[in-house]
């Protein structure tokens, strides 16, 4: 079947909210058909939004043909690039790569690009003729879109009309024999150019300083600021501050932001899409549960989702709208990134129980445009007038907040008669309009009130005086006596629960203001779920729509109704009135649904308890297991001890990234711990400097254990790594891969179930650098004998008696480790052994034939490599070392590190930066750590932690890791531990690739058989012989030009530049330094300065090939792509390779087929295994691009590169048998 | 009667429906690639039968005959005159 | 509904069994079974309009003429003795809710637990039809299949009889 579009890329005003913010120089696609009636239609709205200005969604069914006639109207060449499409690179890439012709096209031309829809999804499509990441790009200024790709036979009709539909972001779609749907794409965008009504750069009522960054949903924002703006000036709720009605329709009326309309069970898919530039985001949406990937039954379930840049994922919720429980109302779907969210991220999902036919009005006089049923669906009753349905039944006044629930306050009022008319049979406080619960449930009820209260973070007098966080009443007196520690408040359920929850709030009115935040009004607070089922107008504990308002003022108590109907993982629970206000303060907790008829019990008592970040959970049937919370924090506002404020931003209300960061209102930071010899090795070593005042989470070796990971606050990106342990990445799936390391994003909540394999310290850590150097970590303490307070799991044999004292801080470094004394715990005494000698040295890494490069690299090398590397024979690469399952390999570390060699004796690293800088002088010992591989923690995991013995090396030191081969577990993250401030960004890292047994490695162009390298052909007698790429995308790097002039990137790198003034504010500290693949960076500005001409920029014909690796293949030969980010900034990137596509899981064939590998932080790793071969299904041969797809701030900087497939035999390149 | 037996018994049951369903239209699901067949049941032998495909989840795989194991059949149904009848899915787009 | 829910473990077991004695000695003419109404009750609700209907009698009709031969098969000894095909034929128009072998089920690319709850409208040596038939699909739990369903008895994994198709439960 032959589908054809005509699509236009076109300047536009882009209106992005009723306020009359706008973009002048917004740029779309939009159908041909529609072009005149959108330039018309805008020409004649210039401060109201117009539904045609927003992303292209165009559709096709699975299997169709779709040729795209593509017209540039732009003022510059520019193209469309199709994400998971089978397309002719050379015809239809939407790029000029390589040495492909270009298709791209100049303003006024046109040209026809032909997709194979080859699978159901969403293939996203944008711009590559110019990835400026300046307003004067594409992408950033609204140029994206999406065909999507619906399963075969389906047709779509408009929600509105149910007549046809060529474009739209909502369409409803049928099926013969599957269900109808409500289909809604949702495009997440950021850093779009806004000037507001009076054409000026929009300013923050707060604070009277600049607003915030655009941050919106198919190019519509709804910031807090404009809302409050009618507060100040009285025209709506003068009695409100403002964040607490910020989606309150009653006070405002809807957003301009996207509103996904349904009926109560209507089948749903939301698209979700990341379109934007830089941010990753979480996408929440209250009330609903989807799998984690759709196409795999037992995937994990998930209500939060982190998003990259140019990347997305399906979001099917389970039971349709309404969920399980069929709750109505407005539901919330936000940016969990409070910044974001208050910056106007958000939308509703307004879920109807009456016909919409068009003939009703919202409370506010606006028509309800119709709605048609889904045709395979019964149709909702007709509104009455004693039944009006959602909204009109709800007892609110038109610009005031919105009202109280009915039932639920202690005190409060009864319902209305028509409320009554409404409710579910058995109303009750909590659950009025819908029946979460189901029949036969267990009960429990909490007592659970938030208050404020200092508390301290660290030894060093570090503390936030004004700590809000949630307790149990039963446990108030011991926390404001100081008996009882705050921590995030955990509560355990079995599956199978209803939890009655009885909310006091107990918070003071104010906030007071300080160097980080102007005084608030947080006077009212509501205590917001996740994951549970609960009747979303009165127990949401939120203010939506034109739901109630379902918080309470101080000293009033509200009572809310959730069940938990499955075994789920910890759901996280906040303030959703002032979240943006004081959630970083702390008021963050989670609730832990557990397996039925489990029992949970103080580690160190045994007593049974209700909650606890650390319990013992017994179980008749299952095994017993520790179950351990940890939530990490960002926006953390501490003062030190003389109360100076510690990372303040450069005005108090400001969100340029205030303060430090912390786990469980915890932090160690590396600079207190240099101890007397001042070596950063031993900085997690507790024989020099105790235990961290972290979470130390102990178990006896043996023991099963669960950690539940989340994070409580506020913005950004974090990378959890745990040394030595792993998990199957999709709980309920057996058949998914092991991880040792988790992105994570606000909200989220991941389980990770495992053992404590052998006795010893595990580091745990988020481990991107700035993260670890102001404090998160800790340890899982695993012990070989009996210790006094830590119970004995009622399933397992009690550990043998204590023979020796524990150990304790002794102030010097620990005896050296002697990992050749033992043998992995899982490795087979005859295992073949395969031996590497490395040698880790200073030596200058060129990154590129522009002559930027690193004076002072790193580097990890094979001893027989060094001669010729410091010899300037070899540029160096990153080490890759391999073994095979069931290989016992042994690693011979030497350091060769001289003082004189490293760039900042005085012990201040200054560029890329940290937030709190201080002295901490470079290490000269090092060692190597991998992920994933067997090895016993307490001589062979590269950490020199906790009361571990030393496993790093100093000059002329030699130590010998074991590490076994346990499993196919393909790539693994390989780095130094030793200094990571000093040493990482300059090289200090590789990667391990764990092949399958009988695999011989060989260079792609002789075909010897070699030891390691980036880029080899596998051959295995069972296995086909496949082509092995490895690509260590890495940050942070600090780089200089042929001049020896510091190069400031991203700053330095952005085309066609920028300011100085706007420099300033630009970046956080995490986005600075250069960046790159294998030790080579292809930064786009040399090429720019070259040729200032954007869409020819990625050009072999015009630059010769770009410095980073050239991966070659022939059309069809099996390739794998090993993907590792070792090194070390938050900000996560995404990877994109174009015209091919691989599973999510590379171990599941049931996992879902993407293109793209999202939220890459320090530790990710996966192996892409395309599909097709070499030029995927099609074999077309060509130049593909690998690349990140942020366009803010990676590409430009040089984060990309080409495979390049042959269909021709090339002499150099000889074939795979 | 021997469980085993019973299990035969079963089988022969589904294969004579499957025979009674010559030259009628019919849906599989099966938990094998590639999941799903429409078509017309055109001979059973053994506990095989012969389908000629019009539909599965992939065009390149259909408007050919396959041999379908009976064992391996998960969800079926077998139109019959005067029944509902399974959707024709139709590519004739606007 | 909800009544019918709240009946202990013992007192559903005795129900059935009842049942089948009832049904032993009365065979098909005895319409014993209430919820059977609600069932039918709830299927009309989904048809959409008249021609349906007619349609619908003219099926049973068949199904009446199909049930004869299928006695007269029943005479055979074999089929006597198979306990789940007896069991299932007296559950004709009753709701049963079946879960087959497989991890999954693909449609068109839509994944799916196996987990059938329907109306048994056919029984034969092999296999069972349900219709109407709800596909418990993970984002439309009360989706029905436009057609019956036949699901072999080998590929039965478990099944329980007497089960409100509408009733909410976890999927997951």
């Amino acid at each position: 079947m032959l589908r054809r579009y005509h699509v236009v890329g076109i300047p536009i005003r882009i209106v992005v909210n009723n306020f009359g913010d706008h973009n002048p120089d917004g740029r779309i696609y939009v159908l041909k058909e529609n072009e005149e009636k959108v330039r018309d239609l805008v020409r004649k709205n210039p401060f109201t939004p117009v539904d045609l200005v927003e992303p292209l969604t165009i559709r096709a069914c699975e299997g169709d043909t779709v040729e795209i006639l593509f017209e540039n109207q732009l003022p510059f060449d520019a193209g469309m690039h199709f994400q998971e499409a089978d397309y002719d690179v050379f015809d239809s890439d939407g790029a000029d790569a390589g040495l492909n012709p270009d298709t791209t096209v100049p303003c006024g031309k046109s040209i026809l690009y032909r997709i194979y829809a080859s699978r159901e999804g969403t293939f996203f499509f944008t711009d590559l003729g110019n990835v400026s990441s300046t307003e004067k790009g594409s992408s950033i200024q609204g140029l994206f879109g999406a065909l999507l790709v619906q399963r075969r036979g389906s047709t779509w009709t408009d929600p509105v009309t149910g007549g046809p539909l060529h474009s739209g972001v909502y369409a409803d779609i049928h099926h013969p024999f599957l269900p109808s749907f409500r289909e809604y794409a949702w495009y997440f965008s950021d850093e779009m150019e806004i000037d507001d009504l009076t054409g000026n750069s929009p300013l923050n009522p707060m604070t009277n300083q600049e607003g915030e960054s655009f941050h919106g949903v198919n190019l519509r924002y709804e910031p807090m600021a404009n809302r409050k703006r009618l507060i100040d000036e009285g025209v709506v709720c003068p009695d409100c501050d403002a964040e607490e009605v910020h989606h309150d329709s009653w006070v405002f009326g809807d957003p301009a932001t996207p509103i996904l309309r349904g009926y109560k069970g209507d089948p749903a898919i939301i698209r979700l899409i990341h379109g934007g530039a830089k941010e990753t985001h979480v996408f929440h949406y209250h009330v609903h549960q989807w799998l984690g990937d759709p196409t795999n039954t037992q995937a994990e379930i998930l209500d939060s989702q982190a998003i990259s840049p140019q990347s997305h994922y399906d979001v099917q919720p389970l039971y349709g709208l309404g969920s399980l429980h069929g709750a109505i109302g407005d539901v919330i779907i936000h940016c969990h990134l409070y910044p974001h969210f208050g910056a106007g991220m958000w939308g509703i999902n307004r879920i109807f129980d009456t016909l919409q036919d068009g003939s009703q009005c919202y409370p506010n006089g606006m028509p309800i445009a119709p709605l048609k049923p889904l045709p395979d669906r019964p149709a909702p009753p007709e509104p009455t007038p004693e039944r009006p349905g959602f909204p009109n039944f709800i007892p609110g006044k038109v610009g005031f907040k919105a009202p109280r629930p009915p039932l639920g306050i202690v005190g409060g009022r009864e319902m209305t008669e028509l409320e009554k008319n409404t409710a579910i049979p058995n109303a009750r406080p909590g659950a009025v309009f819908a029946e979460p619960t189901l029949e036969n449930a267990n009960v429990v009820e909490f007592n659970v009130s938030a208050i404020e209260l200092p508390v301290v973070y660290n030894k060093q007098g570090w503390h936030d005086p004004k700590a809000r966080f949630y307790v149990f009443d039963e446990d108030l007196d011991d926390i404001l006596s100081g008996k009882k520690e705050p921590e995030p408040l955990v509560f355990h359920v079995p599956a199978g629960t209803v939890i009655r929850f009885n909310y006091t709030n107990r918070l003071p009115h104010i906030l007071d203001g300080d160097a980080f935040q102007l005084v608030t009004r947080t006077y009212e607070s509501g205590y917001h779920i996740h994951f549970v089922k609960f009747d979303v107008l009165v127990s949401d504990g939120a203010n939506t729509g034109w739901n109630y308002d379902s918080s309470v003022l101080p000293g009033e108590t509200i009572q809310y109704e959730w069940y938990a109907d499955t075994e789920l993982k910890a759901f996280f629970v906040h303030d959703h009135l002032f979240a943006n206000s004081h959630q970083q303060h702390g008021m963050f907790g989670a609730g832990v649904v557990q397996p039925r008829f489990s029992k949970f019990f103080d580690s160190c008592t045994g007593e049974e308890v209700d909650h606890g970040t650390q319990v013992t959970v017994s179980h008749p049937l299952i095994p017993d297991y520790r179950d351990f919370s940890l939530f990490a924090q960002d926006f953390t506002m501490l003062f030190d001890k003389d109360g100076c404020p510690i990372q303040p931003p450069p005005f108090p209300g400001s969100e340029d990234d205030p303060g430090v960061f912390a786990v469980n209102y915890k932090c160690e930071p590396l600079k207190f711990r240099l101890g007397e010899d001042c070596d950063p090795a031993y900085s997690f070593s507790s024989y020099v400097n105790g235990d961290p005042v972290t979470p130390i989470l102990r178990g006896y070796a043996g023991d099963p254990i669960r950690i539940r990971l989340l994070q409580g606050a506020h913005e950004e990106s974090h990378s959890f790594n745990v040394h030595g342990l792993k998990w199957k990445e999709e709980r309920p799936d057996l058949g998914s891969h092991f991880n040792s390391q988790q992105h994570i994003g606000i909200s989220e909540s991941f389980t990770f179930e495992t053992e404590l394999k052998g006795p010893g310290d595990y580091l745990w850590a988020f481990e991107t650098e700035e993260d670890v150097w102001l404090g998160t970590w800790g340890l899982i303490r695993a012990y070989e004998e009996l210790v006094d307070d830590l119970i004995v799991l009622t399933d397992k044999s009690c550990p043998p008696p204590r023979t020796k004292p524990l150990p304790c801080p002794t102030g010097k470094p620990p005896a050296r480790a002697e990992p050749l004394s033992t043998l992995p715990p899982h490795a087979t005494p005859c295992a073949p052994v395969r031996r590497y000698d490395v040698v880790a040295f200073q030596t200058p890494i060129i990154y590129n034939s522009y002559g930027d490069h690193d004076p002072y690299g790193i580097v990890f090398a094979l001893a027989e490599d060094v001669d010729d590397i410091l010899s300037g024979k070899k540029n160096p690469e990153p080490l890759v070392l391999r073994a095979n399952v069931g290989d016992l390999v042994e690693v011979s570390l030497t350091s060769r590190l001289k003082f004189d060699l490293f760039p900042f004796k005085d012990g201040i690293h200054p560029y890329p930066p940290v937030k709190e800088q201080a002295f901490y002088p470079p290490s000269l010992r090092i060692s190597l750590h991998t992920s994933l591989l067997d090895y016993d923690v307490r001589t062979s995991s590269g950490d020199t932690v906790g009361y571990n013995p030393d496993q790093t090396v100093g000059p002329g030191e030699v130590i010998t890791y074991r590490w076994f081969v346990d499993g196919q577990h393909g790539t693994c993250a390989m780095w130094d531990m030793a200094d990571l401030r000093n040493h990482r960004s300059f090289g200090t890292f590789g990667a391990f690739i764990a092949e399958p047994r009988f695999t011989t490695y060989h260079d792609p162009y002789t075909l010897e058989e070699v030891k390691t390298g980036a880029n080899v052909v596998l051959k295995n007698p069972l296995v086909p012989t496949t082509r092995e790429y490895v690509l260590i995308m890495h940050d942070g790097v600090r780089l200089e030009d042929k001049n020896g002039q510091l190069i400031v990137d991203p700053v330095d790198g952005i085309i066609p530049g920028i300011e100085e003034e706007e420099a300033g504010d630009l970046l956080d500290t995490y986005d600075n330094g250069s960046r790159g693949f294998n030790y080579r960076s292809e930064r786009l500005i040399n090429r720019y300065r070259e040729l200032p001409k954007l869409s020819k920029l990625f050009s072999s014909e015009v630059f010769g090939d770009p410095a980073t690796p050239i991966f070659e293949a022939y059309t069809g030969d099996a390739v794998t792509f090993c993907l590792t980010n070792p090194s070390e900034r938050r900000r996560a990137h995404t990877f994109h390779l174009h015209g091919h596509y691989w599973k999510f899981d590379s171990k599941d064939l049931d996992s879902r087929v993407q293109s793209f590998e999202g939220h890459i932080v320090a530790g990710f790793t996966a192996d892409l295994r395309l599909i097709g071969g070499a030029g995927g299904v099609y074999n077309f041969p060509g130049d593909y691009l690998y690349r990140s797809g942020n366009i803010r701030w990676d590409i430009e900087q040089g984060m990309w590169g080409i495979f390049r497939v042959h269909d021709k035999l090339k002499s150099h390149l000889p074939k795979l048998e | 009667m021997s469980q085993q037996s019973i299990n035969q018994l079963h089988d022969e049951g589904l294969i004579e429906h499957f025979t009674m369903g010559k030259g009628y239209r019919v849906f599989i699901l099966t938990p094998s690639y590639p999941f799903m067949f429409i078509g017309e049941i055109k001979d059973v032998r053994d506990d095989i039968v012969d389908i000629w495909v019009e539909t599965t989840h992939f065009s390149q795989l259909e408007n050919r005959l396959w041999h379908i194991h009976i064992d391996n059949i998960e969800v079926f149904y077998i139109e019959r005159e005067g029944e509902p009848e399974i959707p024709r899915l139709s590519e004739d787009y606007y | 509904m909800s009544e019918k829910h709240s009946k202990s473990e013992e007192e559903v077991e005795i129900e059935v069994k009842l049942k089948t004695e009832v049904k032993d000695e009365m065979g098909d003419q005895f319409d014993y079974h209430e919820d059977k109404k609600e069932v039918e009750e709830a299927v009309d609700k989904h048809k959409p309009d008249v021609e349906e209907e007619e349609e619908a009698e003219e099926e049973e009709q068949e199904e009446e003429e199909e049930q004869e031969e299928e006695e007269e098969e029943e005479e055979s000894p074999e089929i006597e003795s198979d306990d789940l095909f007896r069991q299932f034929e007296y559950l004709m128009g009753d709701s049963v809710l079946i879960v087959t072998e497989t991890q999954q089920l693909n449609l068109l690319g839509q994944t799916f637990r196996p987990i059938f709850c329907g109306t048994v409208c056919e029984v034969e040596t092999g296999h069972i039809t349900l219709f109407p038939v709800t596909i418990k699909l993970l984002n439309a739990p009360f989706h029905q299949s436009p057609f019956p369903l036949s699901i072999p008895f080998e590929k039965i994994a478990h099944f329980t009889p007497d089960f409100d198709c509408n009733m909410r439960f976890p999927l997951v």
